[in-house]
């Protein structure tokens, strides 16, 4: 019937469990050092537990149904993670973020409703194969749109840099955020099959919000705003990857979440060095920090030159053999738009770093730089050009799970 | 002989004579290593560009070297490599997408299998627009230039020999010629299309050169100038034009490599590249003097340097063999070209003037001592290399090198015989030192002549100051002063441009979706603030609660019970 609790392990579910246990474990030897000095960091590390439990819980779950009470308990936890400090800001911040979720994950509900309706069962492996009509395919979508921050469900997540550095980079980077990636490539490309219609309405969608939120990123003065827009740009090329729906493409896309991964976590814990140390997210008070922080700075430049796309990091590599599956999938228009917010985002990200690194110190830096701290967004940035000079092997992990997930 | 090894041979040689300059010019700065680890490093990255097959090792290897080039810019200036980073990341995005569209195309990532697509619809003309602009960009055209012209400014000359005078030139004018003859059959319109950027580069850069006051600035602003002669060479689509672009390649990163080094001798024993500062060093840096002549000699084309042979085929493959419309267009290149050329010399007697022959400046001590050997043997030798590849120019490179690497018989028509002239040349100078130094001829001295004005006493004549009268002409002044204000800079455009765009979205779009959301979010709030008021947290009101449902239950309970009965 597919009510069971019952688990699967498959190449996808490993690849994906791996990665976000890879990015999580580092996060949280971040936020050791990071989440010292706080008096409730039990309330934290509790949360985090319980958060990273389900997230496994999500990806090896077998059926549709273990999936929805996972995806809650993850939204659950980042609800009270979001609102750590409680000032009164914050706590808005967090119920908008769980609101919006929320507000997707009804449509979701409904659409489980409609599956087992049509199909009489929540079984992964009973409903491999069959279409997913496309009412059922909006309903999903909504869900998978507001947990991957999407346009027009994507603002919580710019608004939830709020929440301490490690919850930020684990919701926005590392985890949460692929939550909504992996629903999609689990239920609507191993699973289901999809008319190429609406996957082209939603390929306009995510092109768009990929542009805006690049855009947005490079308009915008707080340093965890810009890297939170930034995700949600990101994301968009991920989403490009599955919807083009080629075993190049997925392989691609697949490759893009290690690499967007482990940058997007050095960004942003790099970001909360600074941060932490200068009492400031703004980004017209900050500068100069390269000088009492060289290894954040240089560590920052790396991640940043991978999720940018230049070689020979690893976000070239997935970014390339995004645009080129898209290209040869015949969206020609759609790769342009791709090259293009690749460009903007060497803008926002050189921007970002050149506003804080370079120039004058405006805020003087208060102590040194936790080794444990330092350390990790060090790793994030030499994993991020292993993977680029090394390629070969995660291609060669990720074109095998395409090439089962693609027939 | 193939293209590959042409380019890699040459890269090397020049490359290892800067990287030798560069031992003894960085000998008391800190962090010196990271200069010879990256210079070496991107060596072997354009040599793996030159040699790949496989367009996507290709891409690799050309995108990290955009990745050195912001890190050898950065041991000086990070504020000027992010510049330089963005106006090439632009190009080499341009590429990026360019290649993935001729993948597309040929369905194919080995160069080899590629053949010539014909550029006759609109896919194939933009993805021959996109490679042909990145190509450009990397050689560092007009619209790309802006960063070679900081970093002039803020990077030290080895540095600028290297990257933008010497290693981008090779790789951007070896993809140009790839793209043109291996991957599209180029048609009329677009081959017009990239001549007149090559000219509109070679005259505007010009324009903007002569009015430099910064030796440094001014040799930038010639780098960027000088592409233009080998784009429209290249882009001329005749087998001499190619071979005269890809001869003027060469030619320049000689030249220019031996200015920049010039310049670099200059600052190291003086301290300053100011050219209105600067003078009289002539006599004290006698052999920087003549390698700086001879070099900027050959950059003004003048024969029999090398620079005028590759002018020559250049302006040879322009004169055009049938009347068409395009005819019309090649003739006004070709007298832009030779304008441009005219300028460049104007500009180069300004620097000649200004640094060598002038009265020394105040602040330059009379004890100015010329640089060490190992800072001149490698302009030395790039100074004899422009008379040599001058002289020799048919026999030694375009009959040996260039006609087995374009596999075509290349005959500059016309061409004079340069060992005879060279002879006389040099015969003539050696009988006049002969003649003054047997007569005895006592060297006379006259008064300079500064356009038959009148001098008050001792005062110096600056070469800038000379040249400042072109600015105020008033055809030119208007060209200057939108310049001035930022009109080229297109950096600038661009991040302007951007940022328009992104205020659009950002107000337009993401403001809209969060004002929406919020409102929406709080309306919950508002919805619930009924049921907020149920929930007091006091232990009565619950009990209170729990009793009035249960009596609801129990009488729904019995009103089921009495239905049933």
């Amino acid at each position: 019937m597919g009510f069971e609790f019952l688990f699967q392990a498959d190449k996808l579910a490993i690849f994906m469990a791996s990665v976000s246990g890879l990015v999580s474990i580092l996060i949280l030897i971040y936020s050791v050092s990071y989440m010292s000095g706080y008096s409730h960091k039990l309330e934290f590390f509790s949360f985090i537990s319980l958060f990273l439990a389900s997230m496994m819980g999500l990806i090896f779950s077998a059926n549709l149904l273990l999936m929805y009470i996972f995806w809650e308990i993850t939204a659950f936890c980042s609800w009270r993670l979001i609102g750590f400090y409680r000032g009164e800001k914050e706590l808005w911040r967090a119920d908008k973020a769980f609101l919006v979720t929320f507000f997707g994950a009804s449509f979701m509900l409904a659409g489980l409703a409609l599956v087992y309706i049509n199909y009489g069962t929540f079984d992964f492996n009973a409903l491999k194969g069959q279409n997913a009509s496309n009412v059922i395919f909006i309903l999903i979508m909504a869900a998978i749109f507001s947990k991957s921050a999407q346009l027009p469900l994507s603002s919580w997540l710019p608004d939830a840099g709020i929440a301490p550095t490690p919850v930020t980079a684990l919701l926005h980077a590392a985890v949460l955020v692929k939550i909504g990636v992996y629903a999609y490539v689990r239920i609507f490309t191993d699973v289901f099959s999809v008319s190429e219609e609406a996957r082209l309405w939603f390929m306009g969608i995510v092109m768009f919000s990929c542009l805006v939120a690049a855009m947005c990123a490079f308009l915008s003065n707080n340093i965890k705003r810009i890297l939170a827009y930034s995700t949600v740009s990101q994301l968009a090329y991920i989403f490009l990857g599955f919807m083009v729906n080629t075993a190049a493409a997925v392989s691609a896309a697949l490759l893009y979440i290690l690499v967007h991964s482990v940058g997007k976590a050095g960004l942003f814990l790099a970001a909360g060095i600074v941060e932490q140390k200068t009492h400031t997210k703004d980004l017209s008070r900050l500068g100069g920090l390269i000088k009492p922080m060289p290894v954040v700075a240089f560590s920052f430049l790396l991640c940043a030159f991978s999720i940018i796309g230049l070689p020979p990091f690893g976000g070239f590599f997935s970014k390339f053999y995004v645009v080129f599956a898209t290209a040869e999938a015949g969206y020609r228009f759609v790769a342009s738009l791709a090259i293009l917010t690749a460009f903007v985002t060497l803008l926002y990200l050189l921007r970002f770093f050149n506003h804080v690194f370079l120039g004058d110190i405006k805020t003087p830096v208060k102590g040194r730089v936790p080794f444990g701290m330092g350390f990790v967004v060090l790793i994030c940035g030499a994993l991020s050009l292993l993977i680029g000079v090394f390629v070969k092997y995660p291609i060669g992990v990720t074109d095998c799970i395409s090439r089962i997930l693609v027939k | 002989m193939n293209m590959s090894l042409f380019f890699a041979i040459f890269s090397w040689a020049l490359g290892g004579l800067i990287v030798f300059y560069s031992v003894f010019f960085f000998k008391d700065r800190k962090r010196k290593a990271l200069f010879f680890i990256y210079a070496v490093l991107s060596l072997l990255l354009a040599s793996g560009a030159f040699f790949t097959d496989n367009i996507v090792y290709f891409l690799v290897f050309w995108g990290s070297l955009l990745v050195l080039l912001y890190a050898i810019l950065g041991l000086h200036s990070l504020l000027t490599a992010s510049k330089a980073l963005i106006m090439v990341g632009l190009g080499d995005f341009c590429l990026i997408l360019g290649i993935v569209f001729l993948m597309v195309i040929n369905k194919d990532a080995s160069m080899s299998h590629f053949t010539p697509v014909p550029t006759d619809n609109f896919f194939n003309i933009t993805t021959f627009l996109l490679i042909a602009t990145g190509a450009m960009a990397k050689a560092g055209i007009f619209g790309f230039h802006n960063w070679i012209i900081d970093a002039s400014e803020t990077n030290p000359s080895p540095a600028m020999a290297f990257l933008p005078g010497c290693l981008d030139k090779f790789l951007g004018i070896y993809l140009l010629i790839r793209v043109c003859r291996d991957f599209f059959v180029v048609n009329d319109f677009l081959g017009v299309i990239v001549m007149a950027t090559g000219a509109a580069t070679i005259l505007l850069a010009v324009l903007l050169a002569l009015v430099q006051h910064d030796f440094k600035k001014l040799l930038a602003y010639h780098a960027v100038s000088q592409v233009g002669y080998m784009i429209l060479g290249i882009a001329s689509g005749t087998l001499i034009g190619i071979a005269g672009g890809l001869f003027h390649m060469l030619n320049h990163t000689i030249y220019k490599s031996c200015l920049f080094l010039g310049a670099g001798n200059v600052k190291y024993r003086t301290g300053r590249t100011d050219l209105s500062s600067l003078g009289g060093l002539g006599k004290l840096m006698p052999v920087t003097f003549a390698c700086t002549l001879i070099a900027s000699f050959a950059i003004s084309g003048i024969p029999p340097l090398n620079g005028f042979v590759s002018k020559w085929m250049i302006y040879q493959s322009l004169i055009p063999t049938g009347m068409n419309w395009v005819s019309g267009f090649k003739i006004a290149f070709l007298i832009i070209a030779m304008f441009g050329s005219a300028l460049t010399l104007a500009s180069f007697l300004k620097v000649i003037y200004s640094v060598f022959l002038s009265r020394r400046a105040k602040e330059i001590k009379p004890d100015v001592k010329e640089a060490p050997f190992g800072m001149l043997l490698p302009i030395g030798i790039m100074g004899a290399l422009c008379v040599v590849l001058g002289v020799f120019a048919i026999n030694l490179v375009v009959k040996p090198l260039f006609e087995p690497i374009l596999g075509g018989q290349i005959l500059p028509l016309g061409f004079w015989n340069p060992c005879i002239a060279t002879w006389i040349i040099l015969l003539g100078i050696i009988f006049g030192l002969l003649i003054v130094l047997i007569g005895k001829i006592p060297l006379k001295k006259t008064s300079q002549f500064i356009g038959g004005e009148k001098l008050s006493g001792g005062n110096r004549v600056q070469g800038t100051e000379f040249y400042l009268t072109i600015k105020e002409t008033a055809q030119l002044g208007f060209f200057y002063a939108i310049s001035a204000k930022g009109a080229f800079n297109f950096y600038k455009w661009t991040t302007a441009v951007s940022r328009g765009f992104a205020r659009f979205f950002y107000y337009c779009v993401d403001r809209f979706i969060n004002l929406i959301t919020d409102g929406l979010g709080k309306l919950v709030f508002v919805i619930s603030v009924g049921f907020k008021k149920l929930h007091t947290g006091l232990l009565d009101r619950y009990v209170a609660w729990i009793i009035m449902g249960l009596i609801i239950i129990t009488g729904v309970l019995f009103r089921c019970l009495n239905f049933m009965q």
